[in-house]
């Protein structure tokens, strides 16, 4: 049985390297972030809890795109992205399953969304600090086939995107 | 020079014996149409999950499919959903996903894999 101060010290370092890959995918699709931005481990904790409990809890709330028409979703993110500007948001990420948070402008994370964070391996995850406003996309292979899943609240929510069923 | 059903037979037979002189067992269409346990048992070497390993949860409905949820050689939690089509996957489940309170299974690709014994 190893020891909780060996445990928090595993922790510690699982969690420098996600958020070193997590700040490399930043820097790969054009947006700016450095080790400064990285929420702390306690905070990014939280975060997630509180974000996971208020996403779970909108889950009946949740909008429905077919797999093939992800051209309507992009097109109410990017509507999202310039209602928000560049506000500053948490954005969420998991690498091997250690969750991460970084500070990043909205806009250039909504922007991207489609084209890079959503996909079948990984969610768009957006937050405030205190996770009273966020949004979740997700790319999922249901027993139906594929589909887009969009919950947003708080700041986020908006009027009903088109192309979209509860 | 052989005629009638004898030819035939042989004929199968060469064939046969070379696609096993190639390296490889003769392929059948039965081979080819895995059973669903089998998907199963795939998904899960695909997952890296020991194949010993007993599910640390499972569930599902006839509506959104099956699924089990192991521990894999690393201690990382996976899900091999079986869906209402027959088709087997194998992923990390999304800490959002209800499929334990009834919802249907939400997971991350594991590899890539897609529809797994297909």
């Amino acid at each position: 049985m190893i020891s909780i101060d060996l445990q928090r010290r595993l922790r510690e370092r699982r969690h420098a390297s996600a958020l070193k890959e997590c700040l490399q995918i930043l820097g790969s699709v054009g947006i700016d972030a450095s080790a400064e931005d990285a929420l702390p481990l306690l905070e990014v904790d939280r975060i997630w809890s509180r974000y996971l409990e208020e996403l779970r809890a909108r889950s009946l709330e949740a909008l429905h795109y077919p797999g093939g028409e992800a051209v309507a979703l992009n097109e109410h993110l990017r509507a999202l992205a310039e209602r928000l500007g560049d506000e500053r948001v948490a954005w969420l990420a998991l690498a091997d399953s250690e969750p991460v948070g970084v500070d990043v402008p909205a806009n250039k994370m909504l922007q991207s969304a489609m084209a890079f964070f959503v996909t079948k391996a990984g969610d768009l995850m957006l937050s405030t600090r205190d996770a009273r406003s966020g949004i979740c996309v997700e790319s999922n292979h249901l027993g139906h086939g594929d589909e887009y899943e969009l919950v947003e609240w708080g700041a986020f929510a908006s009027a009903a995107p088109p192309g979209a069923s509860p | 020079m052989l005629f009638g059903p004898a030819k035939y037979k042989s004929a199968a037979l060469a064939i046969k014996s070379a696609v096993k002189g190639l390296g490889g067992k003769a392929t059948t269409a039965a081979d080819k149409e895995l059973s669903q346990l089998a998907k199963r048992r795939l998904a899960k070497e695909k997952g890296e999950i020991p194949r010993s390993a007993s599910p640390v949860a499972q569930g599902g409905s006839a509506k959104t499919g099956r699924w089990w949820e192991y521990d894999d050689v690393n201690g990382k939690r996976k899900i091999v959903v079986e869906h209402p089509d027959g088709s087997v996957h194998v992923g990390i489940p999304k800490p959002q996903s209800k499929h334990r309170e009834g919802g249907p299974p939400k997971f991350y690709d594991y590899g890539g894999f897609g529809h797994i014994g297909k």
